[in-house]
């Protein structure tokens, strides 16, 4: 989970970038064609974490021994 | 420019009313003291004026003066003012000509119990201000999509579960971690530090919300505590406060990197809308799709143009155009090897010409003779050489006479 994070804003950024580069198109068609490929592979991983619906509700709570520790929240 | 006329009157003159009035005004609006002044009283005779204008006098046990707030000029508490209420009010002297009067032109007025806090406020935030900690400069970008939104708040308070079902809707997968802390009275800036600091050193956590509901203004007051504002302007993550309601501004608004106009607002300035998120992807998407297609389709001009081209379209063209050219090469090389052989023609003619000149053949066909000796074939070129009865053979142009000498005859 904690990861996806990273890769949904890397992933969002490089295929904006992505984009850009095929918007101007600059770039050779064969380097378009793997752009495009590699941004689709990007949006399919991060149409993959927006489907994630494993979403938790805690509460942080501090032990008797000192430790805090994440407890489930029901509301 | 009153005071001016003041000074150029001569000390003789008989000044009018309206002069002296108008020349005391210049006099006490000119008073630096009188500028922006706080004073502490009690008010009575309130009027609000249909006008909006509000009319009273600020009395202690000794004096009083009379005060306006002009009905676009103040800033008042959400409470009424009512006669009795010790109030601390903010303003500028200045005169009334009318009624020769002076009084107070109020812009800021506060109740007396709010009003120490308030001072207080004011110079708290003219402190933190100079030390930037509101500048926009030290705010920090909020995530694209937080994976954990840590809310720093009261575990029983409404605001909490407005704020996790907004984030539930907006965004299933997002985790929510609360920090509970005390968020009003006794102990709460000490538990609101506490929290916020907790909040900022769990790694999980990408976004800060400090929040709570509507309240008094003292309920409220712990956001405006030096201790909390620190805390909050410190924080190495994200933070966003979302404190009371849209009317409450505190200074932990000011020094947080964004500020909501409540705990449900918060939520949804952090966390996008799933949906709109995954349109914005489908989006890109489109837009790459659409790029790569008119780039495929600009190269297919391209290749076409270049297929279009005469010397793909008609190869043959320019091996006729070459062949051509060889003929004309070898045209031209026959003419001139022709030239060469009948220039070596010529050249030969004349040499053959001169050769026979040279040649005896030619001396005799001019009617010369050579004539040898018949017997020994040598050529005679003396009578000497040769002997009556002997025989000598004659060669002309066309044939050989051979005869027998007669007679010699020496000359």
């Amino acid at each position: 989970m904690c990861d996806n994070k990273v890769v949904f804003e890397d992933a969002i950024i490089r295929l904006e970038e992505i984009v850009q580069i095929l918007d101007d198109g600059q770039e050779s068609l064969d380097k378009s064609l793997a752009l495009f490929e590699e941004g689709v592979k990007l949006a399919r991983a991060c149409s993959g974490i927006l489907e994630d619906t494993k979403g938790r509700v805690a509460k942080l709570v501090t032990g008797a021994d000192g430790i805090a520790f994440a407890e489930s929240l029901d509301l | 420019m009153a005071r001016a006329e003041y000074q150029e009157i001569p000390g003789s003159a008989v000044l009018t009313v309206s002069e002296l009035s108008r020349c005391i005004r210049g006099v006490i609006e000119a008073e630096e003291l009188f500028v922006d002044v706080w004073i502490r009283g009690e008010i009575s005779n309130f009027i609000k004026h249909a006008s909006g204008h509000r009319y009273f006098s600020l009395k202690d046990e000794s004096a009083v003066i009379k005060a306006v707030i002009w009905a676009n000029g103040g800033r008042t508490p959400a409470a009424s003012l009512e006669n009795g209420m010790s109030v601390l009010a903010r303003g500028r002297v200045s005169v009334y000509e009318k009624q020769g009067q002076y009084q107070l032109v109020v812009n800021e007025i506060v109740p007396e119990g709010a009003g120490s806090l308030y001072i207080a406020y004011e110079q708290l935030k003219a402190k933190l201000l100079a030390e930037g900690l509101f500048d926009v400069a030290n705010k920090i970008a909020l995530p694209i999509l937080p994976q954990t939104i840590g809310i720093v708040t009261s575990a029983t308070a409404a605001a909490l579960r407005d704020m996790v079902s907004i984030a539930k809707r907006r965004f299933p997968s997002v985790n929510i971690l609360l920090i509970p802390a005390l968020m009003q009275g006794a102990g709460s800036e000490s538990s609101v530090v506490e929290a916020i600091r907790t909040a900022d050193s769990i790694p999980d956590i990408d976004v800060v919300v400090v929040g709570r509901g509507g309240g008094s203004i003292e309920d409220l007051w712990t956001f405006n505590s030096e201790s909390v504002v620190r805390a909050i302007a410190g924080c190495n993550k994200p933070i966003v406060s979302a404190i009371g309601h849209e009317t409450d501004f505190t200074l932990s608004d000011m020094a947080a990197d964004l500020r909501a106009a409540t705990p449900s607002a918060a939520i949804e300035l952090i966390l996008p809308e799933c949906d709109e998120l995954r349109s914005h992807v489908l989006g890109l998407v489109d837009r790459m799709r659409i790029s790569i297609e008119s780039s495929v389709e600009r190269k297919a001009a391209t290749l076409k143009l270049l297929l279009g081209s005469p010397s793909i379209r008609y190869p043959m063209r320019m091996v006729e155009n070459r062949s051509q050219e060889i003929d004309i090469l070898s045209e031209r090389l026959q003419r001139s090897f022709d030239l060469i052989v009948k220039d070596a023609g010529s050249r030969v003619g004349t040499a053959t010409m001169m050769l026979e000149s040279l040649s005896p053949l030619g001396t005799l066909a001019r009617g010369y003779a050579i004539v040898r000796d018949a017997d020994t074939s040598r050529v005679l070129r003396s009578v000497d050489e040769i002997n009556v009865g002997e025989s000598i053979e004659t060669r002309l142009s066309d044939g050989r006479l051979i005869s027998r000498v007669e007679e010699v005859i020496k000359e």
